[in-house]
């Protein structure tokens, strides 16, 4: 029972996201017209309905960087409960950790993993 | 009251591991895998583990579903289109083994119950921080260099050489 907040959170916030979705559909301008949504190859037939291409490697590496540091901040969700409790010490602590961490942010920037130009790149 | 909220959540559970695994198109089936996640963490959320189920959804939630997501993308589409059917020989091997863990759990609820805990912790998340933050500060520090050699491993692997 002590969750109920989060039980009425939810409710609200999906009766929010359906309330735009819905809007978006009741209210938008509608003119069906049969190739709006077909997918441009290039005057030909289309080859394959779904129209799947290859993704750039940058989404892979950006989608590892994030699970990386997402568990860092798993990490630093019990750090804050306890943090007057640890003081200073819990202070430096988690200091050197995010430091360390920060070290791959770092070389992660300078090594260009965060540089979403490609065009440019593939000169 | 109490079994009404886990007979919700488990039932939401259960709902969404099924269409997880008998959906067609694997970006549903992610979709699926997503709100079971979500009913596990609201399943621990009510049995009082708040901190494995901000774990939970920090992790699997977002983490693991991002990587379920990245290896989707590598999936050959034909394959998908031309579904076989349910896989006969795999349902069949596996009943066995189903059967044997249901026997097995009926048998562990009907003889010994369930598990009772044992030095209950009023409040988990700080207990954890405690111990983790003094006792464990080894480990912890280690844990940021084995992320920092995982992260500078990734960009080693996924940028071409210069």
């Amino acid at each position: 029972m002590e969750y109920i907040g989060f039980l009425i959170f939810f409710g609200i916030m999906v009766v929010i996201a359906l309330v735009m979705v819905s809007l978006n559909y009741l209210l938008g301008p509608k003119n069906p017209e049969e190739w709006k949504d077909y997918p441009y190859e290039c005057g030909v037939p289309l080859y394959d309905e779904n129209a799947q291409t290859t993704f750039h490697q940058g989404y892979y590496l950006l989608g590892l960087l994030l699970l990386l540091f997402d568990i860092e901040a798993a990490f630093l969700f019990p750090w804050t409960v306890v943090y007057r409790y640890l003081g200073v010490f819990g202070f430096i602590e988690m200091f050197l950790f995010v430091l360390i961490l920060t070290y791959g942010l770092l070389y992660a920037w300078k090594k260009g993993a965060l540089n979403w130009q490609f065009e440019m790149e593939e000169e | 009251m109490e079994w009404i909220i886990l007979g919700v959540l488990g039932f939401w559970l259960v709902a969404s591991a099924l269409g997880a695994v008998f959906v067609r198109n694997p970006v549903h089936s992610i979709l699926f895998f997503l709100s079971s996640v979500i009913a596990i963490s609201a399943l621990f959320l009510s049995l009082g583990a708040e901190l494995l189920a901000g774990l939970q959804l920090i992790i699997y939630a977002v983490a693991i579903v991002v990587f379920y997501v990245l290896v989707i993308t590598t999936i050959p589409w034909e394959k998908v289109k031309r579904f076989e059917g349910i896989y006969k020989r795999e349902l069949a091997l596996s009943l066995p083994v189903l059967l044997v863990s249901l026997l097995a759990m009926g048998y562990m609820v009907y003889k010994g119950g369930l598990a009772e805990p044992v030095n209950l912790v009023k409040d988990n998340v700080r207990d954890l921080g405690k111990t983790l933050f003094t006792s464990y500060l080894f480990p912890f520090e280690v844990a940021s260099v084995i992320l920092l050699v995982a992260m500078i491993g990734a960009i080693l692997l996924g940028r071409k050489e210069e």
